[in-house]
């Protein structure tokens, strides 16, 4: 692969820049082994930290002294709370054992027991929460501008994320809650600078399930469930921001895929009717119209209208949609824009959108994506124009036009076929590397 | 200040437009004695900029020269005294700055890197800002109660997409138009790619060229004439010429930061870049004296040169004349004094008595004749300037285009005459030109002056009621001049064929073109190494002066304002 084409630029240093060079290594190398000694007897202390800091900066995909940072802020930690024994005012938890150095997924560590002991937050910040308030502080001051350079080094946010779950473990829910929402200002700005980083992305998604989510009870009123109306309006203006992202740049798959994943809460969460829901999709289909028509050579459109198709076709079993996923859990099938989809209105919206896609290919002949996805959905189709032949009976159709009807569907069904094999075609000629795949579906036609 | 009457220089400059003023920027370093001489007592020429008194002063002078040794003539102002309601009237003479050359600079233009690597860019002398938007306007007059007066109905500014996101969130389109936009706008970013698409149809009316090939109906025609920003109405706008433009348009856009690829200098235009230029040319030991033009030369006989002469008229002619009595020309000035100089650089409304000359840029110039108008409103136009994005800076700049026949009252039909485009670039108060709140109005028409004007004015007044602002906004003082893109000078000059050989370096007039041209640039490298011979090196690439601020940035250099 060696750089996609691009000849790789061997530069001969001059012999000046080449003990310059030999002189960053050595200094590099002594401060590693330097670090490592340190840590190796465990010198957990302030100095340590420092240079930790000072290793990281020059190189932070240097993972394993991430976690040396973090053993020592661990120690840090420790060594505030232990201030607090000394002190009368009630200790909060029981401390989580510094050897834990899975992060916040982990419940154990998390603190998962201590929380149903929690009858209610500390009046006042212990000393304790304002010494690791202070450490989790210049923790994340001193990533700031590491992630400024290096953002989509994945350590990095790693860092980030565990030092967010520290603060909601050990300090008080205001104080977490004032870190999490700064982390919401501080990663559209990242995203502002770059759209398209699935890690600011992702990151996104965590801090709405930090400050959403009960088990952390980072909720202004914790007793609710779902949280109160400053949580739950999130969501919207979560959503509200993918509208914003795309419409500043299509192409960004990362917030067509956050798309995705909150529509479902979304209309959870407003309670949508079944009409609601309905209007909805078609609102969503004529988005993703209007975008396919401006530019069909957009992959991440297609990947969105895939998605969205699969809310509308019924559950097969065995059935593979283009990712790959069955869609025939019942789990599934409730985080569905429309979970009771009729067979006849599925029918309808596929229908209508194989003819839009047909007036596509009509002003666009070189785009593959247009035939894919003919070819894709129109098996789809016709099986369920059978299913709706086969609904139809049951006494809901006359004999005769029972059998209209089928007959219909059969020679719509010989049309299709024969388009299918003419997009083939096409397919072999715009794609020839894949002719492999466009051949075996050829063969799945004959049968 | 010592009398000029018998001194040396290497080269003078008549005029301090920008061409001129570039070029003095360009000998700054060199070493070179350079006298830049401008019989106006202002700087910048013909892109000059007014306070509301010099405005007026200008015009005076204007009609008082009746169209000799200058490009202008038919100059006039009306001031609109009797301005009632709350919003401000016309504030003082030194609140406003009217640039008689308020082009648009593309990001990819020649202009900017020169700037930047001549370091006028650095300790934020220049300062650029967006223009933004781009609007068509769209609407139809009705020949209203009296005679001059027209109704402007259904009058509204279409925004036109930039590029494909603003073609998906357009709702003015149909999904079918949005594909043909969208195939012409792919097309054209490669046009030079493609040259069996267009090769063959570059003579051809750009509008007969979308309908044949890209299946493009006429009436969606209008977003894609404006980006051509061309001069003549759309059947005399050739597919060669209106390719190269929309491309270069497209392709400017994000260069220098997302929503934008246009820039206006603030504070008034090319003005102050000739104000910037000419300060650096001081610095570097240059001599600048206004009032005081290059009134005529004379051309010395050639003595024998003291050094061994290799055969090679042209090393011979460029060594310095200081001192010794070796200098080629020996030039008038408007107040009496005679100086000596090697060369002399100038436009031809600066050299009106020369005889001989070499002719820079000779190509002839589309349009010949423009009417121009400024007119200074008492709104900000908000509407105007949107956002293109979050990241994208405030734009100060907007440009609405009037196409042909938009604003006729025979819109009807297809046999009203085809009159040229309006363009009107819309200045806010960010520039600095203008008090906030109030909005300057720059527009052109390729006509004279009887036919101009009322097409310019009517597009004015559409553009006050398109902007739909309730309460609707007044003009508070319109100024309007007609300038020629032409020759002034009456002395016909015999025509040298290589600068060393005439010494006299006539750059051309200035171009009418609301895109600064990149011809700006290479002309004036064109003088420069004439005037350096072998010494040519490194054209306008400086190091920072001592003690100036020694930024390596790279990103440093053009800077926008306010963020």
């Amino acid at each position: 692969m060696a750089s996609h084409n691009v000849a790789r630029a061997t530069t001969a240093l001059s012999a000046q820049a080449r003990q310059k060079e030999i002189r960053q290594i050595e200094q590099y190398r002594s401060l590693v082994d330097e670090v490592n000694r340190r840590i190796a007897n465990k010198d957990f202390t302030g100095e340590t930290l420092q240079l930790t800091a000072k290793l990281l900066s020059e190189n932070p995909e240097y993972y394993t002294i991430w976690n040396h940072r973090r053993r020592i802020l661990l120690h840090a930690f420790d060594e505030a709370e232990g201030l607090d024994k000394d002190t009368s005012k009630s200790s909060n938890e029981p401390l989580p054992s510094p050897a834990a150095l899975d992060h916040d997924d982990d419940p154990a560590a998390a603190g998962g027991t201590p929380h149903k002991n929690e009858p209610a937050p500390p009046a006042s910040n212990t000393e304790a929460q304002k010494e690791s308030s202070l450490l989790i502080q210049e923790d994340l001051t001193f990533l700031l501008p590491l992630l400024k350079a290096f953002p989509k080094c994945y350590w990095i946010w790693n860092h980030r994320s565990w030092l967010l779950s520290q603060a909601t473990q050990r300090l008080s829910i205001s104080m977490a809650r004032t870190l999490w929402s700064n982390e919401l200002k501080l990663v559209s700005k990242l995203l502002s600078i770059d759209g398209r980083n699935f890690h600011g992305w992702g990151y996104r998604r965590t801090i709405i399930g930090a400050l959403e989510s009960p088990p952390r009870h980072l909720n202004t009123n914790p007793a609710s469930s779902v949280g109160g109306d400053g949580a739950s309006s999130m969501l919207e203006s979560e959503f509200a921001y993918t509208t914003q992202m795309i419409n500043t740049n299509l192409s960004n798959f990362s917030a067509w895929h956050s798309r995705s994943r909150l529509i479902p809460t979304l209309l959870e969460q407003r309670s949508a009717s079944r009409g609601e829901r309905v209007a909805f999709l078609e609102a969503e289909l004529g988005m993703i119209t209007n975008g396919l028509w401006t530019d069909p050579f957009d992959q991440s459109l297609w990947f969105y209208y895939a998605w969205l198709l699969n809310n509308v076709l019924p559950p097969e079993r065995g059935s593979e949609n283009i990712s790959g996923n069955s869609n025939s859990s019942s789990s599934e099938l409730k985080r569905r824009i429309v979970p009771d989809l009729s067979v006849h209105e599925a029918t309808d919206i596929l229908s209508r959108e194989i003819d839009n896609l047909k007036d596509l290919l009509d002003d666009t002949r070189d785009c593959k994506y247009i035939y894919v996805a003919l070819l894709t959905y129109t098996p789809h189709l016709i099986s369920l124009r059978g299913r709706r032949v086969g609904e139809g009976r049951g006494g809901l159709m006359a004999e005769g036009d029972e059998l209209t009807a089928g007959r219909e569907a059969r020679n719509e069904e010989v049309d299709d076929k024969e388009a299918m094999r003419a997009w083939l075609d096409e397919l072999m000629k715009l794609d020839p590397l894949r002719r492999g795949r466009w051949m075996d579906i050829r063969k799945g036609l004959e049968s | 200040m010592e009398s000029l009457d018998g001194t040396n220089w290497d080269v003078v400059i008549a005029g301090t437009g920008i061409q001129q003023s570039l070029l003095a920027l360009a000998l700054s370093r060199s070493g070179k004695g350079v006298l830049h001489v401008d019989r106006n007592a202002y700087y910048g020429g013909a892109e000059a900029a007014f306070s509301l008194q010099e405005a007026e002063e200008w015009v005076e002078k204007v009609e008082k020269q009746g169209g000799v040794d200058t490009y202008f003539s038919h100059a006039s102002i009306r001031k609109n005294l009797e301005h009632t309601g709350e919003k401000a009237g016309l504030g003082p003479s030194r609140a406003y700055t009217l640039s008689l050359s308020p082009n648009l600079v593309y990001t990819r233009s020649t202009l900017l890197p020169v700037l930047v690597s001549s370091r006028c860019t650095a300790n934020e002398q220049l300062g650029f800002q967006a223009v933004g938007s781009w609007f068509v306007y769209s609407g139809w007059a009705a020949p209203g109660d009296s005679d001059t007066s027209t109704t402007h109905i259904d009058s509204h500014l279409l925004r036109v997409p930039n590029g494909r996101e603003d073609v998906f969130a357009d709702t003015t389109l149909d999904l079918r138009t949005k594909r043909s936009l969208m195939k012409f706008l792919r097309f054209v970013g490669e046009y030079e790619n493609q040259p069996e698409i267009w090769e063959q149809h570059r003579k051809k009316a750009f509008p007969a060229f979308l309908l044949d090939q890209f299946k493009f109906p006429t009436a969606s025609h209008a977003p894609l004439l404006a980006l051509t920003m061309s001069p003549d109405p759309p059947s005399e706008t050739s597919t060669e010429f209106a390719l190269p433009r929309i491309a270069r348009h497209l392709r400017s856009i994000g260069l220098f930061g997302a929503g934008f690829g246009a820039v206006i200098p603030k504070f008034g235009g090319l003005a102050e870049i000739t104000q910037v230029a000419s300060r650096a040319s001081a610095v570097g030991g240059g001599v600048n004296v206004l009032r005081n033009g290059a009134r005529g030369v004379n051309y010395k006989v050639q003595q024998t040169p003291t050094r061994p002469s290799e055969g090679d008229a042209q090393r011979n002619l460029s060594e310095p004349g200081s001192g010794d009595a070796q200098t080629a020309l020996i030039v008038q000035l408007d107040g009496g004094e005679t100086v000596y100089a090697d060369w002399l650089v100038g436009q031809d409304a600066d050299l009106p008595l020369a005889t001989q000359k070499y002719t820079i840029g000779s190509k002839p110039r589309r349009p010949s004749v423009a009417l121009k108008s400024i007119t200074i409103v008492d709104s900000p136009l908000s509407s105007l300037f949107p956002r293109t994005s979050d990241s994208s800076p405030q734009p100060a700049g907007a440009v609405v285009v009037f196409p042909s026949r938009a604003l006729s009252s025979d819109q009807a039909t297809d046999t009203s005459p085809e009159t040229p485009p309006v363009h009107v670039v819309v200045h806010s108060g960010d520039t600095g030109e203008c008090p906030a709140g109030q909005c300057v109005l720059y527009a052109s028409t390729a006509l004279p002056a009887s036919s101009g004007l009322p097409l310019l004015d009517s597009a004015i007044v559409a553009l006050l009621v398109g902007v739909q602002e309730d309460p609707k906004p007044c003009i508070l003082f319109s100024m309007q001049y007609q300038q020629q893109s032409g020759d002034t000078s009456s002395v016909a000059a015999a025509a040298e064929d290589s600068p060393a050989a005439a010494r006299v370096l006539q750059f051309p007039s200035p171009d009418l073109d609301v895109v600064l041209s990149d011809d700006i640039v290479s002309n004036v490298e064109t003088a420069w190494k004439g005037i350096m011979g072998d010494d040519a090196v490194d054209f306008m690439r400086f190091e920072a002066r001592d003690g100036g601020g020694g930024e390596e940035d790279e990103d440093e250099g053009v800077s926008y304002g306010p963020p």
